[in-house]
């Protein structure tokens, strides 16, 4: 089923980018994936942003930019990656891929939308292309504490209590353990002296 | 009884018999709850998400209905066990008194009854007040993480966590009414 929602995806995509590209005549052709890989985003954790650019066109595109304005310093604070990156030649058939590693800075829902790629359709061309990659759409941005109470392990909160809690079982119970030896011992004393 | 009781001997039954504590046993059992009840509020804060500050009120209230009812379940479980223990012990603690006795001193009956006496009031309130306190903390906290995380963990905060807690010292104030508490 994920198959083929993927390839009905994939279809849409290449009619959508020859559609945006029809002045490019036989020239290269650009196909841009922007997908976020994280399942949920969270407030002061790690977003994975992946931009895959695929070349569909029979010429090697030049001068290939990739430029993500989509994403405000408010918001979020770059931890790795670069959100302009240029590649100067994109074989016909080959394809690129770029990660942008960001941190989401405030809980709100956010659309995230395309970033832009500026190339050139062939080594003759003079002017440069525009194409679009795709919008990963609304991504809710959720708080920590709400993130952690679903899905952390709390390790550390369970040794804590732990600790908090061991002093008040184990003290009672040694001394209670240790009168109760003592006088257990005096006892067995007692009647192996009687036998 | 057929014999007298001495005034000494008379006090240390009406001790050993009596529900009534001591300010340093009340200061004990009291103080001991409030921490145990205490303690769970690291829970429901580090983990249940439970704002510390904004519930600080509840917070409050339920720690001292709990330790109300905790304090309650350590009187009556060491009553109770007070008395099996005192009978258990009276051999050994009579051997204790033997060894413990100075050579070639004479001890009168009366004396040496009244020591054992003493002795094993002594010893039945330390065992019973330790096995207590032991017994309750363990039964509370293991009620209070059952409740908070597997029964009530679909449940919002605030009924998740007084119900735990006072289901759960209720229960233990309610198992320590039984005739059988703390049994051994």
């Amino acid at each position: 089923m994920s198959q083929l929602t993927a390839c009905a995806f994939l279809i849409g995509l290449v009619i959508f980018t020859c559609g945006a590209a029809a002045d490019s005549d036989g020239g290269a052709q650009l196909i841009g994936v922007k997908s976020i890989a994280n399942n949920l985003i969270v407030k002061g954790m790690d977003v994975t942003v992946q931009y895959d650019i695929y070349n569909v066109g029979d010429k090697a595109a030049m001068n290939v930019q990739l430029e993500e304005d989509g994403f405000p310093i408010d918001y979020f604070a770059v931890r790795s990656g670069f959100q302009h990156v240029r590649w100067t030649r994109l074989p016909p058939g080959a394809n690129v891929s770029h990660t942008l590693i960001l941190t989401p800075l405030q809980t709100f829902v956010f659309n995230a939308s395309h970033a832009v790629m500026r190339y050139k359709v062939s080594d003759e061309a003079t002017g440069s292309t525009v194409g679009y990659t795709t919008s990963p759409g609304e991504i809710a941005v959720i708080e920590t504490a709400d993130y952690d109470r679903q899905f952390s392990a709390h390790a550390m909160d369970w040794l804590t209590f732990g600790m908090m809690t061991t002093p008040s079982i184990i003290i009672p119970f040694l001394l209670w353990y240790a009168s109760v030896r003592k006088y257990s011992n005096l006892a067995s004393h007692s009647s192996r002296k009687n036998n | 009884m057929s014999k007298k009781l001495t005034s000494k001997q008379e006090d240390i039954l009406l001790q050993d018999y009596s529900r009534s504590l001591s300010t340093k046993s009340n200061a004990l059992f009291y103080g001991n709850g409030l921490i145990v009840s205490a303690v769970p509020i690291m829970l429901f804060w580090r983990i249940h998400m439970m704002d510390p500050y904004q519930n600080a009120p509840l917070f409050a209230a339920v720690v001292l209905g709990c330790s109300y009812l905790i304090a309650f379940a350590y009187k009556n479980v060491k009553f109770v066990v007070k008395h099996r223990i005192s009978q258990v012990r009276e051999d050994a603690i009579s051997q204790e008194l033997t060894q413990e006795a100075p050579k070639g001193k004479k001890v009168s009956k009366k004396e040496r009854d009244d020591m054992l006496l003493w002795r094993k009031n002594e010893v039945a309130d330390y065992e019973a007040t330790t096995f207590s306190i032991f017994f309750n903390n363990v039964i509370f906290l293991l009620l209070v993480v059952f409740l908070s995380f597997f029964l009530l963990r679909s449940s919002s905060n605030l009924v998740n966590y007084l119900l735990s807690m006072l289901l759960s010292s209720g229960f233990v104030a309610l198992l320590s009414t039984g005739s059988g508490a703390g049994k051994r």
